[in-house]
């Protein structure tokens, strides 16, 4: 499915949008995705703009939410197209070198928010919209905090 | 863009008669992009114009001094295939050369790719046996840029690269060396397997398995993953070592057995350059070899050599060094004509009067 949003790109990502008690949904790609991010608070797509979070959307199974590439594309290849890729590899060795330096004092935020958005993610698949827009409220509260913590 | 010849040529390092350079190379990508092959070109431009920002900040600059970025597309063809020539930048890119770029230190020494196969490739070379140093200079760069962007980094996975056999420590250890008694005895096959068994490899420097030509091999380390840096490094340091014995055993062994048959060559191999009207680059590359290994023997020639001499031959002689040497546009069959004349100058041996 192309893209609801730019028509470019392959959807990888289902949306959600909410107003009142109304829900639509919209497939887009990743790059929008992005896009969204970035402008949360500075809307630049009429229909994005009550948007409140993301549920991955994954038509066959066994494809990246994030770039679209098939496990079996992968298999093919050995080329990965994006970091979460790797979820389709098992490695067995843990990396026991360097660490980013910076990670060390976010990771924690950034955990935080990654279990706070499955469970929104939840929260919206069980279509209890109020419960969510508290949820995602506290996120995007965590998301600043993590903003202001890098810029200074 | 520069004529210099890169510092990792010098031949001031340990270890400079078997061991020509060290490099390290360590993958980093950039968390908000995917990989450089799914990335749009404007991303990538995005990405090249951020590094350009950042390479003249003073936080940049205290750290690792002035550095430059070349964007390949805007640089010539013959430009592009001499930084291939002196090991900056991959054989890949010179074919995906659009929205990649370079950023290089003064002295070449170090270097930062930029959209290859990984968002960032930090590169440091150094001349002779130094693994030490040319991992501090290249662990440096990577915390200076690390305050400048959030890398993907997995807890368990380390840092994500693009390649998975890259994943982890993302660092690539590899060292120069110039093993003729080796090649010439077959003590490489041995070498090259017991290598393998503990996770190196090494590779002909010009040519692969039969066709490698002027004994020069890289050995580097094949794991990325459940190893510390430093582990790899020390581990590495100390096959180098052994190679480095072994090679001078076998070369005492040769000028024990043969010594009249390995002079005749090596004299023949300093007459051919001297007196030579059309030479190719392999052919070239043979008799430096041979040269080098004369002159690791203490031979004495009618014109005193260096190795500093002979290690840039390694990267004139070849297609763009030598149009650059030349400053001029050659075509093959024009440029093995040149040759001799490059040799002749560089090692002061002009023999045609
Ligand atoms: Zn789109
Ligand atoms: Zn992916």
């Amino acid at each position: 499915m192309i893209c609801q949003n730019c028509g470019q790109h392959e959807a990888t990502i289902c949306v959600v949008k909410i107003t009142g008690n109304k829900t639509e949904k919209q497939y887009i790609c990743q790059y929008c995705v992005n896009k969204l991010n970035e402008n949360f608070n500075n809307i630049i797509n009429p229909f994005l703009g009550s948007i409140m979070e993301l549920n991955n959307w994954q038509p066959g199974g066994d494809i990246c939410p994030t770039c679209g590439q098939s496990k079996r594309k992968w298999e093919e290849t050995g080329k990965l197209n994006c970091k979460d890729c790797y979820n389709f590899l098992n490695i067995s060795k843990k990396h026991i070198g360097k660490r980013p330096k910076r990670n060390q004092q976010e990771l924690y935020l950034i955990n935080i928010i990654k279990e706070k958005q499955n469970q929104l993610k939840k929260l919206i698949e069980q279509e209890k919209y109020e419960e969510a827009a508290i949820l995602r409220d506290e996120i995007k509260g965590l998301k600043e905090n993590k903003e202001d913590k890098n810029d200074k | 863009m520069t004529n210099k010849l890169p510092n990792w040529l010098n031949a001031k390092g340990h270890q400079n008669d078997i061991v020509i350079s060290s490099r390290v190379r360590l993958a980093r990508n950039i968390d908000e992009y995917m990989f450089p092959r799914n990335m749009t070109r404007l991303e990538k431009e995005k990405l090249l114009e951020s590094l350009k920002d950042i390479i003249e900040t003073p936080e940049f600059n205290q750290e690792l001094g002035k550095m430059t970025l070349i964007r390949l597309e805007e640089a010539t063809p013959i430009e592009r295939q001499y930084l291939l020539e002196k090991h900056l930048i991959s054989p890949d890119m010179l074919e995906k050369y659009p929205s990649t770029g370079i950023v290089l230190g003064l002295d070449e020494s170090i270097s930062i790719l930029v959209n290859e196969e990984d968002h960032l490739r930090i590169q440091s070379f150094f001349s002779g046996l130094n693994l030490e140093d040319a991992y501090i200079i290249a662990d440096k760069i990577d915390d200076v840029l690390e305050k400048f962007y959030q890398y993907s980094y997995h807890e368990q996975y380390g840092y994500l690269t693009s390649c998975p056999s890259n994943v982890g420590t993302g660092i690539r250890f590899s060292v120069m060396m110039h093993l003729p008694a080796l090649a010439m005895n077959g003590g490489l096959e041995k070498i090259s397997q017991g290598l393998k068994k503990e996770g190196f490899v090494i590779r002909g420097f010009f040519g692969e398995g039969s066709k490698a030509y002027g004994d020069l091999y890289q050995i580097s380390n094949q794991f990325t993953i459940g190893v510390k840096e430093t582990e790899i490094m020390l581990s590495l340091n100390s096959k180098i070592n052994d190679i480095i014995e072994l090679e001078k055993e076998s070369r005492s062994k040769l000028f024990l057995e043969q010594e009249l048959h390995i002079k005749d060559m090596i004299f023949r191999a300093y007459g051919n350059l001297k007196y030579a009207l059309i030479l190719s680059a392999k052919e070239g590359m043979n008799d430096i070899s041979l040269l080098r290994l004369g002159l690791e023997r203490g031979m004495k020639f009618d014109q005193d050599l260096s190795y500093q001499q002979l290690n840039n031959l390694i990267v004139l002689a070849q297609p763009a060094g030598l149009q650059k040497y030349f400053a001029k546009t050659m075509e093959p069959e024009e440029r093995d004509g040149k040759r001799p004349q490059l040799f002749q100058e560089i090692l002061k041996i002009g023999g045609n009067k």
